[in-house]
């Protein structure tokens, strides 16, 4: 019998340690004893190694929880520190908005200056013409000309020469005429970049309200009684026009529209939740807005080059 | 043919909205809806006329209405606006619109003549509605028995508002 055998029961017919010696109970009792003594000891050693290793593990377990604690904690830091970067963003933006709006206002009101002077020469210019003696002859003339009293009972060639004459009459009016109508011409000034900036209220959800901001003192709508024709004006009125062929696209040209001031600009603020919202609305918007700047003579003799912009829901806000 | 009157210097939309006493973006809404926009935001004479046809445009006071003795100013727009209203028929549902109410009047007048008309449209005496040519406003059939007391005999429920006045 092998007494470090685990399985080293004594059992009756087999062979002890000594071989070839009979076996005897005392050496078998004593072989077990040692047997014990030594599994004993090498269980001990076995306990105390697996204590050790416990407490190794239980040192790592520590670690690894105080990791998990401090990654837990590092995660919503960067989480807060996330959900703040949407708050900075939209802070920045709106400051960016309010300092672009404030920077184009001023140098629209330049350009105002400018086309202000030149409506004014023009007008003067065009005083003097239409003062000089062959002009108010031409004028009345074309008033004559065009006069259809009693022109049924003349004869057929009587007319057809009246008309031609009044047709060569009208050939050296018309460009008098235009000239008059032109918008004032500032095409030799560098190119000046305007935005008109959109957006849809609530931040979340169905959109409610479209808000638009046009770089222009917010008193033009007040005023509106006394002002005299400028560009500021002629560029808002474009930018309405817009809006309200926008409004009647989509079939809301009943949406009531207020006009409020916006860190200093005029802003649009259009009504929709009585009607339905497109979900095209912000391309359907832009495509009006070029399809106007290409109609629109006085701001191309302006230079003034508008652009329309899209920004978050909600970042232009009106208190109502 | 063009007339020469219509050639010659043509009103920005911000003029012709001043001779028509209507603001220029209600002016706008109705251009554009009666697709009367011009390309260039002018409008000669017979441009002009057929807008203020398209939108109804109608002037209803050449002076300002009379205050008779111990009324006062209110109460004497009250009595004139709801006469008018009545006498051109805006009674639903039939309807006009609101600036027509304050056209020809002075700017005092007609600052006067807008809270009279916000106190009717509060005390329900007129209704107002949102159209696709601008705010409009009526006698809604509910009131009209009353109203109808007021402008014949000087009597009716909306004495009352006329009162407050």
């Amino acid at each position: 019998m092998n007494v470090t055998s685990p399985e080293g029961a004594p059992v009756r017919g087999t062979t002890g340690p000594d071989s070839g010696q009979p076996p005897s109970l005392p050496q078998a009792l004593e072989s077990l004893l040692r047997w014990r003594e030594g599994a004993e000891v090498a269980v001990v050693g076995a306990l105390e190694d697996i204590s050790l290793e416990e407490e190794d593990v239980g040192r790592q377990l520590a670690e690894v929880s105080r990791q998990v604690k401090a990654l837990a904690a590092l995660r919503a830091e960067q989480e807060a520190l996330r959900a703040g970067l949407g708050r900075e963003q939209r802070r920045l933006e709106l400051e960016a908005v309010r300092s672009c709006l404030a920077d184009e206002r001023r140098a629209l009101a330049e350009r105002n200056f400018l086309w202000n002077a030149a409506a004014r020469l023009r007008e003067s210019t065009l005083q003097e013409r239409l003062a000089d003696p062959e002009t108010a002859a031409l004028i009345a003339d074309w008033e004559r000309l065009s006069s259809t009293e009693a022109l049924g009972s003349l004869p057929f060639s009587y007319r057809q020469a009246r008309a031609e004459q009044r047709d060569k009459v009208w050939s050296r009016l018309a460009p008098l005429l235009a000239a008059a109508n032109a918008p004032p011409d500032l095409r030799d000034q560098p190119a000046l970049g305007c935005s008109v900036v959109l957006a849809t209220e609530p931040a979340e959800g169905r959109p409610e309200t479209l808000v638009v901001v046009i770089p222009v003192p917010a008193t033009i709508s007040k005023e509106w009684a006394t002002r005299e024709d400028d560009l500021l004006g002629f560029l808002s009125w474009r930018v309405v026009s817009v809006l309200f062929m926008l409004l009647r696209e989509i079939d809301a040209l009943d949406a009531p529209l207020r006009s409020v001031d916006l860190h200093g600009s005029l802003a649009l603020t259009v009504w929709l939740g009585d009607h339905t919202v497109p979900e095209d609305l912000q391309e359907r918007t832009l495509d009006l807005f070029q399809a106007m700047t290409a109609e629109a003579t006085e701001l191309e003799y302006a230079a003034v080059e508008l652009y329309a912009m899209w920004v978050s829901p909600g970042l232009l806000a009106t208190e109502s | 043919m063009k007339e020469l009157r219509d050639v010659q210097q043509r009103s920005s939309i911000g003029k012709l909205a001043q001779e028509l006493e209507m603001h220029p973006f209600d002016l706008l809404r109705v251009v554009v809806g009666e697709n009367l926009l011009s390309a260039d935001l002018r409008y000669g004479p017979t441009e002009a006329s057929r807008v203020v046809h398209a939108a109804g445009l109608e002037a209803w006071w050449d002076v300002p209405p009379r205050r008779r003795p111990g009324e006062t100013q209110g109460q004497a727009l009250m009595q004139a606006v709801l006469g008018a209203m009545f006498s051109r028929g805006v009674i639903e549902p039939h309807s006009a619109r609101a600036d027509n109410l304050f056209r020809g009047l002075d700017p005092e007048t007609r600052a006067a003549m807008r809270r009279v008309v916000n106190a009717l449209i509060r005390a329900g005496v007129l209704t107002s509605s949102m159209t696709a040519k601008g705010l409009s406003v009526t006698i809604p059939a509910g009131t009209l028995e009353s109203v109808r007391s007021f402008v014949e005999e000087g009597s009716g429920g909306v004495v009352e508002v006329w009162r407050a006045l």
